[in-house]
């Protein structure tokens, strides 16, 4: 154990590493705090970039860009009133709150603490939980394995907003387009339409830029709104920092709630800081100033948003489930890197598994050293006028979308998907289930063929397999009877309809469901 | 188009590319097909779900006979023109977009990233000169370096180079 957790460390600590573990955590930073962008953007932005790099180098690289998105996105949410990603929600309760008391910079300051303990407490119960739950992992076998990734997706689908047929649909979409290419077991290719070009199948950067990054840029073009002139920056960031001290089983508590959080699929870091600051307010004494500028109130989600990565990155990792589409993403640009996840991470790759929770820890000291030295002219960036600013992400994007293949045929399809994209937008479909189901695709076809190889049909009477089976399908049920309920009501016409006259919400509330 | 059109109109295309899906896999082998047979028989379940859920909320709101939670908050929500306003907005930038694909059609990567930027800066943004000229040639240079930094990265090349 302590020899592989050495391993792990002595891996992250190579000058090459490093340099690029600070790009990613540089780029997050930068898309954190530019409100509408969104870490799935972001992320998928990245993924092009990554064919041919070292694999510790190209994953220290994602693991510094999920990590720093929940420091940056503070930002915009406590100086604007504008939440940078999903995750920063809650924060804007009492963060805009103190901002506008003059309390600004001591807000960022305590927010910048807690994320950084929430980040680091979320590592280090990584790395605790890879060792503990590694023989049950170990124990399981493919026809287990099948039905987790089923239950991912349903609990992904059924969770994202109120509409889980949708994200049913979409998450169905996103595996009908992950079957697309070369069949697992047979020398047959599927859906080709006798181009050549879909032989080696989809591209996940694909999907992700055109589902997610040109619609949020479009949308954020569309709104033509310039979300502040400027930004009041007042105090000592430094002050803050006094506030841990003072809330430090807050902290604690919030931390190991949002790391539980983060290992449900399906729930992610919106959920994450606003149950974190549900329970603070409910339980904490002399709760009455929650809402209105109570420095608990930035530090419950704060730590929770942080430590929910640590949490996220076990079933993505050892499960090949990945919460959220950011996991996604991430599952994709290590399959890019060469990494093959599921039960063997804990297996062959347990030094790479491990080398990762360090990275999350180094990166989650670094985000926060960053946005303490450099917070005033961070803080600038939020303030960047969409029309300035978008049509160099949509240069990037369109150009990036291009090294997939280096094939015209990438910018056509991404072009197909934004389209798609931008429907399922502006009818405020769920669009993250259709990245999870494209990640779950490949794994969960080939643990099937696996089963029935091994197993012949006898596979389905397995207890496990009939018990995450029954699960699976009352999740299923309850989300399908729940929407035709809400939707008969018409409260889910008004849940499906949001974005198409307040597309804002969801723009400035970056893309990360 | 109406949002609610549209909302029945992305019902039924999800219905028809999961049909299609289900029809050319019931021709393929089991083990090759299977797996996504299963997945379009169910990704088709729901899409007709959806399609008839959304078909019928049309026809009520049509007729004016939707429950009256749901009147509320269609109230609530704001004018259809508000909404077509948006779309409109919108496709005016995909209009952007495509015109972005054009240029890189014709010029290439880099030089149709230029042109690109320096035009929608020009007329759209209507930035000052020192920026529409200096903001497009920082970010070709950007580019530029990115292709030199990384082996992987390439850009496409315009037809009117490759004939030259």
């Amino acid at each position: 154990m302590i020899e592989a957790l050495a391993d792990g460390l002595s891996q992250v600590f190579v000058l090459e590493r490093l340099i690029w573990l600070v790009v990613g955590v540089a780029i997050g930073l930068v898309i954190g705090v530019l409100p509408g962008i969104g870490g799935t953007t972001g992320m998928a932005l990245l993924l092009p970039f990554l064919q041919g790099m070292d694999l510790y180098a190209g994953a220290a690289m994602l693991v510094g860009f999920v990590a720093v998105g929940s420091t940056s996105d503070t930002f915009p949410a406590v100086l604007l009133g504008v939440p940078g990603s999903g995750g920063s929600q809650a924060t804007i309760m009492d963060g805009y709150p103190l901002a506008r008391k003059g309390r600004a910079a001591e807000t960022l300051g305590a927010a910048f603490a807690s994320s950084l303990l929430g980040g680091l407490i979320g590592a280090v119960a990584f790395v605790v939980l890879v060792f503990a739950i590694r023989p049950i992992i170990l124990a399981l076998a493919s026809p287990e394995l099948f039905m987790l990734t089923l239950l991912g997706l349903s609990m992904v689908a059924v969770l994202a907003r109120r509409a889980p047929i949708p994200g049913l649909i979409a998450g169905f979409f996103g595996m009908l387009i992950g079957s697309v290419g070369a069949a697992p077991a047979l020398p047959v290719y599927r859906f080709t339409f006798g181009q050549l070009y879909f032989y080696g199948g989809i591209s996940l950067p694909l999907l992700a830029l055109g589902l997610f990054a040109i619609p949020e840029l479009v949308g954020l073009l569309a709104k033509d709104e310039a979300i502040a002139q400027t930004v009041k920056f007042k105090g000592g960031v430094m002050r803050g920092f006094v506030q841990i001290y003072r809330h430090k089983l807050l902290i604690v508590w919030s931390s190991l709630l949002g790391m539980f959080i983060g290992m449900l699929p399906g729930l992610g870091g919106g959920a994450a800081s606003w149950i974190t600051y549900g329970t603070a307010q409910r339980a904490l004494p002399r709760a009455e100033g929650f809402g209105e500028g109570d420095i608990r109130g930035v530090i419950a989600p704060e730590s929770a948003n942080n430590s929910q990565e640590g949490g996220s990155l076990l079933p993505t990792l050892l499960l090949s489930i990945p919460g959220s589409p950011t996991m996604a993403i991430m599952l994709g640009g290590l399959a890019i890197l060469g990494v093959r996840i599921g039960p063997r991470m804990v297996q062959e790759e347990l030094p790479f598994t491990l080398s990762l929770g360090w990275t999350l820890a180094l990166a989650n000291i670094l985000a926060c050293v960053i946005c303490i030295v450099l917070a005033r002219r961070v803080a600038r960036l939020a303030t960047i006028p969409s029309k300035k600013l978008a049509p160099f992400l949509l240069v990037l994007i369109i150009l990036a979308s291009y090294q997939a293949n280096h094939h015209w045929g990438d910018i056509l399809l991404l072009m197909g998907f934004a389209l798609i994209g931008y429907v399922m937008k502006v009818l405020n479909w769920p669009r993250a289930p259709a990245l999870i189901g494209f990640a779950l695709s490949l794994g969960s076809e080939r643990y099937l063929n696996r089963s029935i190889s091994i197993y012949g049909l006898e596979w389905t009477t397995r207890p496990l397999v009939l018990a995450i089976g029954a699960f699976t399908a009352m999740v299923f049920l309850w989300g399908t009877v729940q929407w035709i309920v809400t939707q008969r009501r018409g409260d889910g016409q008004a849940s499906s309809t949001d974005d198409a006259i307040a597309p804002d919400r969801s723009a400035q509330g970056g893309d990360d469901r | 188009m109406s949002p609610a059109a549209l909302r029945v109109g992305t019902s039924l295309g999800f219905l028809l590319l999961f049909a299609y899906g289900a029809y050319a896999m019931a021709q393929e082998r089991a083990l090759a097909g299977g797996f996504p047979l299963a997945i379009c028989l169910v990704g088709a379940l729901l899409a007709a779900i959806s399609l008839g859920v959304e078909t019928i909320n049309a026809v009520q709101r049509r007729r004016g006979t939707l429950p009256p939670e749901a009147a509320a908050e269609a109230g609530a929500r704001g004018s259809t023109q508000e909404e077509m306003r948006y779309l409109g907005r919108a496709a005016i930038y995909f209009g952007w977009t495509l015109g972005f694909l054009a240029l890189v059609w014709l010029l290439g990567g880099l030089a149709g990233a230029w042109a690109f930027l320096t035009v929608f800066f020009l007329l759209e943004t209507k930035a000052r000169p020192a920026f529409w000229i200096v903001g497009p040639i920082g970010a070709v240079g950007a580019l530029w370096l990115l292709e030199t930094a990384l082996r992987t990265v390439e850009w496409p090349e315009g037809v009117l180079l490759q004939l030259l």
